[in-house]
């Protein structure tokens, strides 16, 4: 039943589109558990929570709903716990997102996000959204040091790769040389043990914005950037200097899209 | 079961689908939309890759609002197959609202449309049916057919 008393911009319409959508998380950590709770608030229909691991302590000041009594529990199961009473069904799937049960989350989805470290987990999850027309949101926050500790950057991007627009790739996000660091075991959290709770808020909640329009249309702009730019320096969003509403991707072609048969080779 | 369909695709089909067509005893165009598994092992999820429109020769005179001569659809099925998909046989009800189909229609996927899933189940076989809104399709299966009543317009 639709709580009435929350319509607003969104509409009737807009709605029940909400509550019957099915949406899948990846990433039950810092970037993630704020996109958990925002759509948990908005009533999502159906929420998937895919993390394979453990809350540690060094977590805990970012990932929300979580406290120090909650280390060494599931991250995905303590947030479907943490935020199951506010209209939406919450279902955690404690393994790989390229599981059985990941990808049949992934593929059945209207919409995904994704809040991981690696570029190479990155490009796994954009591969079966893309194979199975389903819009993919990804978050990322990176902050560098100097030698003596100081800020030089801060920030990240939201980047949302839909069927029929530019995928990660170009995007600039997913590259062959990232995919290397990632094989050689370069793939650390980019910003590991830092309080960045609230930077990851702003991903997060720029993410779920932009999820919002895509699933109800409330903007009803057609030029709205779905690749965004967080400088949190200089406390700006734009829109991503590589964002083309007008490019196609040629790394993803819909004609391609789904399940080939692979066939037996011919005998010689 | 789902059946998702880009926002694109779509409207490139339902324009298509409403360009008049002068053929005598002919009301309605059809169109073939290519559709593969999103997955082999759950086949819960179809995924419309690519349509085609019937070929004006196609169409031939009769009782219902578009007839066609199988032999097309067969040919084009062939020609589906070989591009790893299977097809759906599809229209418009220009009204608003979740449509569904005519005796007529139903007529068509049971006799005609199943005969290709019995042919080649691997791929999704069946009818996609637009209304100027929504739209439903139905996918042979192997009790007959799965209905989808609320086919997935893909941002």
């Amino acid at each position: 039943m639709i709580d009435t008393s929350r319509l607003s911009f969104l509409g009737s319409a807009g709605l029940t589109r909400l509550s019957e959508a099915e949406v899948v998380v990846i990433g039950a950590g810092g970037g993630g558990s704020h996109i958990v709770q925002q759509l948990s608030h908005l009533a999502v229909g159906t929420i998937t929570v895919i993390d394979p691991d453990v809350l540690e302590p060094s977590n805990v000041n970012r990932v929300v709903g979580t406290t120090y009594a909650d280390v060494g529990q599931f991250k995905a199961a303590l947030l479907a716990q943490r935020f199951d009473r506010l209209g939406a069904r919450l279902i955690p799937l404690i393994e790989s997102c390229t599981s059985i049960d990941g990808i049949a989350a992934l593929q059945h989805a209207d919409l995904s996000f994704g809040a991981v470290d690696s570029f190479a987990t990155r490009n796994d999850i954009e591969a079966i959204c893309r194979s199975s027309l389903t819009p993919y949101i990804d978050i990322g926050l990176n902050i560098e040091l100097d030698d003596d500790g100081e800020v030089v950057s801060a920030g990240g991007q939201i980047a949302a790769s839909l069927p029929t627009g530019q995928c990660l790739r170009c995007m600039g996000i997913v590259t062959d040389e990232r995919l290397a660091q990632d094989r050689l075991g370069y793939a650390i959290a980019a910003a590991p043990d830092q309080q960045v709770v609230s930077m990851n808020g702003v991903l997060a909640s720029e993410a779920v914005n932009i999820a919002l329009d895509l699933l109800t249309g409330y903007s009803r702009r057609r030029d709205a950037s779905t690749y965004i730019s967080y400088d949190a320096l200089l406390h700006s969003l734009r829109p991503h200097p590589l964002f083309d509403a007008s490019r196609t991707c040629d790394h993803f072609l819909i004609e391609n899209a789904g399940w080939h048969v692979i066939l037996p080779p011919r005998r010689v | 079961m789902k059946l998702k369909i880009t926002s694109p695709m779509a409207a490139k089909i339902r324009a298509d689908l409403r360009k008049a067509i002068a053929l005598p005893g002919v009301d309605e165009r059809l169109a073939i939309v290519y559709a593969r598994f999103a997955s082999e092992v759950t086949q819960t999820v179809v995924v419309a890759a690519d349509y085609a429109m019937l070929p004006d020769n196609a169409y031939v005179a009769g009782p219902d609002a578009a007839n066609f001569d199988v032999r097309w659809l067969m040919q084009m099925a062939q020609g589906a197959d070989r591009r790893n998909c299977g097809l759906l046989l599809t229209h418009l009800h220009e009204h608003k609202g979740r449509p569904w189909f005519s005796p007529a229609d139903l007529w068509t996927v049971r006799e005609v449309l199943y005969s290709l899933y019995r042919a080649s189940p691997r791929f999704p076989q069946g009818a996609l049916l637009f209304s100027s809104d929504a739209a439903v399709a139905l996918i042979a299966s192997a009790g007959g057919f799965v209905a989808v009543r609320d086919v997935s317009i893909v941002p």
